[in-house]
């Protein structure tokens, strides 16, 4: 008895060359995966769901290994702080589309994949149409929304949803297939944190090798769902903390409530998952309060030039001084801001930045509870200021 | 009866440790011990919608009742890749 997800008419249907049998050939000789399950890797479809610090791995390795069709969603262009971690690209790399050079590194990897890119942001409106395409999906997505709407599509097309997900040193794995007898992801989560109370990897940071550790689990577990081999993480969350160098699996169960997979489901087509998670880093931070006072980083260098009298305070950690500054400002972090409100100067008028403009948002809030009203979120924080007014300042 | 409890990911820094020791009288609940948890960490209490509990090896409810030498696994969602 097979369990693979591809069925035999659609495996016996591959043809492989004198050269493919070289390349596959410690595949080959496996009893597990033999010719009949190499070509129902060659059958199989998987869509990687981001090109970044799991989608690389994912993709990498799922090409190597002779997946016949592998699909690519991203829309984003290559930056010199993805090298770190996104070995599809390279520095030659930086300013392209990444699904131009993830298509010129799998190419090289492995000509005989059928690359299919989607350069557009994966959303609610194109979401059902690529997955349909594909027997598998890797979500290796970065943000809340993406992860929501892409576990709620698998669910309505009944593909499995491998998942993966990295914090600092910090990483997690499961599969979610309520077709198959697992949760989905709302089952676990039936609602997104606050808006903005979970740092991304821009605003946290990540080890770089370590999405290589998650997305090779995803790919691996992929590999496992189109040969019908092993015990895959169904109903099974991983984590592995790369600082105390542990695995720790936990049991999922379905939710017979889920309003997805559940078995009187709510919500039954995609929603709006922008709106369903909060928004902006400004709305975050209000937590739909309503809108922040802030100003632009073009404001900011106007008021001084014009050397109108301000207060600018910086919410960053003190290792960030070294990275980049601006000059002038207050260094106060945002878990003292609090505690320290009395040292900054509130005759003038105050304006607050951090990197990118999430923490910074949060300590106006702060700052605003203790009384200030001339009070000012810098947008895009000395990212957007190195970016649009400084270059002298590096970005990072 | 004493538990330890870890945060995990970003529970860490909310917390500013990575466990926590705690004793909760015999025929305590989850939400027993998350009472004690945030009555330290009172930081953590707006992170209890989305706070997944693990004991040992499963997820488990907030109305599970905990035994002596529970491993105590504080897990929030993670969006990073």
């Amino acid at each position: 008895m097979n369990n693979s997800i591809i069925d035999d008419a659609r495996a016996q249907q591959s043809d492989f060359s004198a050269e493919e049998r070289s390349r596959y050939s410690r595949h080959l000789i496996m009893p597990e995966v033999t010719l009949a399950g190499q070509k129902r890797l060659k059958a199989s479809r998987v869509l990687c769901i981001g090109a970044g610090g799991l989608g690389s791995p994912t993709a990498l390795y799922l090409a190597a290994a002779g997946v016949g069709t592998l699909g690519l969603v991203d829309a984003d262009v290559v930056d010199l702080s993805n090298l770190q971690r996104q070995l599809l690209h390279g520095t030659s790399d930086v300013g392209r589309p990444k699904l131009d050079s993830a298509q010129d590194r799998i190419r090289e990897a492995n000509p005989h994949v059928e690359v299919q890119l989607y350069p557009t942001r994966f959303t609610s409106e194109n979401a059902m149409q690529i997955i349909e395409h594909y027997d598998v999906v890797i979500d290796g997505s970065d943000n809340f929304p993406t992860r929501y709407l892409s576990s709620d599509a698998c669910v309505f097309a009944r593909k499995p949803n491998i998942y993966g997900s990295v914090f600092r040193f910090d990483g997690q794995a499961t599969v979610f297939a309520p077709h198959l007898g697992g949760p989905c992801y709302r089952c676990l989560f039936p609602e997104p944190p606050p808006a903005g109370a979970v740092p991304n990897c821009a605003e946290a940071g990540v080890l770089g090798v370590l999405p290589g550790v998650i997305g090779m689990m995803q790919a691996i577990e992929a590999i496992k769902l189109i040969l019908g081999l092993g015990d895959s993480l169904l109903g099974r969350l991983l984590h592995f903390d790369a600082l105390k160098m542990k695995f720790r699996e936990f049991k999922l169960r379905r939710d017979p409530e889920c309003p997805v997979c559940g078995e009187q489901p709510t919500i039954t087509e995609l929603q709006d998952y922008e709106l369903f998670c909060g928004a902006t880093p400004q709305e975050v931070a209000t937590n739909g309060a309503g809108r922040l006072p802030s100003i632009s980083v073009q404001e900011l260098k106007r008021r001084r030039v014009a050397r109108t009298p301000l207060t600018l305070l910086d919410v960053r950690e003190p290792y960030e001084l070294e990275l980049a500054q601006i000059d002038g400002a207050k260094l106060i972090p945002l878990g003292e801001v609090e505690d320290r409100a009395g040292e900054i100067d509130r005759a003038k008028d105050v304006v607050v930045f951090c990197h990118a403009g999430v923490r910074s948002a949060r300590a106006v809030q702060i700052l605003q509870r203790s009384g200030f009203t001339n009070i000012y979120n810098l947008e895009g924080g000395i990212d957007a200021w190195s970016e649009q007014i400084d270059p002298a300042v590096p970005r990072y | 009866m004493n538990l330890r409890v870890q945060f995990f990911s970003h529970l860490k820094d909310v917390t500013g440790s990575d466990e926590f020791h705690a004793h909760v009288p015999e025929g305590a609940s989850v939400a027993d011990l998350l009472t004690v948890v945030y009555g330290q960490h009172p930081k953590l209490r707006s992170w209890d919608s989305s706070i997944l509990v693990g004991a040992g090896v499963e997820f488990v409810d907030r109305d599970y009742l905990l035994k002596e030498g529970d491993e105590i696994a504080l897990m929030p969602p993670v969006q990073g890749g």
